[in-house]
């Protein structure tokens, strides 16, 4: 069986997108869900039979006494929401999303081998709206299989940037190397710029939005890879998912992304944004406009 | 800076133990005092003074939740941040509202 990366895209996963879309100035929302429209399209198109999802999480199931920089979901399934609560907050029916148990085996295994040392999550994890808003809003009557990967974006100290952008390119090799999900998409979620528990909230950094998606439209995202974590910070404690966009961009090998929404949304405190890396929907799969040595090319800085 | 983790232990068990909610709405301060917390750290938190827990270096996230676990609700959690004098280096650069 060949395997491949057959699409890679990225997304903020902000509570307010399903959660209190009303708040949001309507003409914001109605461009990001048109975004979100699109790319649900782009995962029609591609028609993976597993999402690897990857994004940080906001102490829903990790915490300080053991808060891993990596970790790599196993489980047969994951409650999405975590919890009753959570699923009043984002206006989401809870239920048991489908884990891809093999392929999360796969890429747990093989990020040990390139010496990632993820954690493992073998079971007992619920989804917060890193991964509930995203999936929720891709679902579009199929579920398909997930395997989250789990980045601190939380904590300092954080994972550096670099070593997040060649995470993505080894999960890429792994994609490719293993055998029990033939077509894989990728799916980095977070950002862009926010505030969350501090002052500042409901601002948004569009100066900093907008050289990251620029930096992704080049397919030059290592041009972020120098920014320090100070640099971040100033862009909101938030802005440190963009870790999760550098995983991503890391499994895209360089590829260009397409914006296919970008609003500054106060409301939900994030620089709201959809991007996707791949040809024009309906015309080709990234994995068509991707080599193998434009993915090491990129994935070193 | 030191973690204050038994003050982040409390936080996080406010948001996953509703036995824990309950006591600290019957029992605040002796449930803080429970925890091992400072005296400094109680004194904060009884005053909802958000700014100077996040001055001991407490988890913004964590901070956030849990006081939405002790009936603070957003808008009030971050009304309060707006009218308590940050710490001395802790106001993020912030850029004009988009």
């Amino acid at each position: 069986m060949t395997s491949s990366v057959v699409g890679v895209a990225c997304m903020s996963h902000s509570p307010g997108i399903t959660g209190f879309p009303e708040r949001a100035d309507p003409e914001a929302a109605k461009a990001v869900l048109a975004g979100v429209d699109q790319l649900a399209a782009v995962v029609d198109e591609a028609d993976p039979d597993a999402f690897v999802v990857v994004s940080t999480e906001h102490f829903t199931n990790f915490f300080v006494s053991n808060l891993p920089s990596f970790a790599v979901g196993t489980a047969t399934g994951y409650d999405l929401p975590a919890s009753d609560a959570f699923a009043a907050f984002l206006g989401i029916e809870r239920r048991r999303y489908p884990g891809h148990p093999t392929l999360g085996e796969a890429l747990y295994a093989g990020l040990l081998a390139e010496e990632f040392d993820p954690a493992l999550v073998a079971g007992g994890y619920g989804f917060d709206e890193a991964f509930a808003v995203p999936l929720s809003l891709l679902a579009r009557g199929r579920d398909i299989p997930v395997v989250p990967i789990v980045v601190n974006a939380v904590h300092a100290p954080y994972p550096p940037l670099a070593r997040c952008h060649r995470l993505g390119a080894a999960i890429r090799r792994i994609v490719e190397a293993q055998g029990v999900a033939e077509r894989v998409m990728v799916l980095g979620t977070g950002g862009l710029s926010h505030w969350v528990g501090v002052a500042g909230a409901g601002t948004i950094d569009t100066e900093f939005d907008r050289r990251v998606l620029d930096a992704f439209e080049a397919g030059r995202a290592e041009r972020l890879l120098s920014l320090s974590d100070a640099e971040l910070e100033a862009s909101g404690n938030g802005a440190h998912e963009v870790r999760a966009w550098l995983v991503a961009a890391g499994a895209a090998g360089g590829a260009r992304f397409r914006t296919l929404a970008y609003e500054p949304v106060p409301a939900w405190l994030t620089g709201t944004a959809v991007a996707v890396a791949a040809p024009e929907a309906g015309t080709a799969s990234v994995t068509a406009s991707v080599t193998r040595t434009s993915i090491e090319a990129g994935g070193s800085p | 800076m030191t973690e204050p983790f038994e003050l982040e232990q409390l936080l996080w068990d406010l948001r996953h133990d509703p036995r824990v909610v309950a006591r600290i709405r019957q029992d605040p301060a002796g449930t803080m005092r429970g925890y091992g917390l400072s005296h400094d750290e109680i004194d904060a938190l009884l005053a909802r003074n958000f700014g100077r827990l996040l001055s001991f270096g407490v988890a913004p996230m964590l901070l956030y939740f849990g006081a939405l676990e002790m009936g603070v609700s957003r808008d009030e959690y971050y009304a309060a941040l707006t009218a308590q004098a940050p710490a001395d280096g802790l106001e993020p650069r912030v850029p004009e509202r988009a």
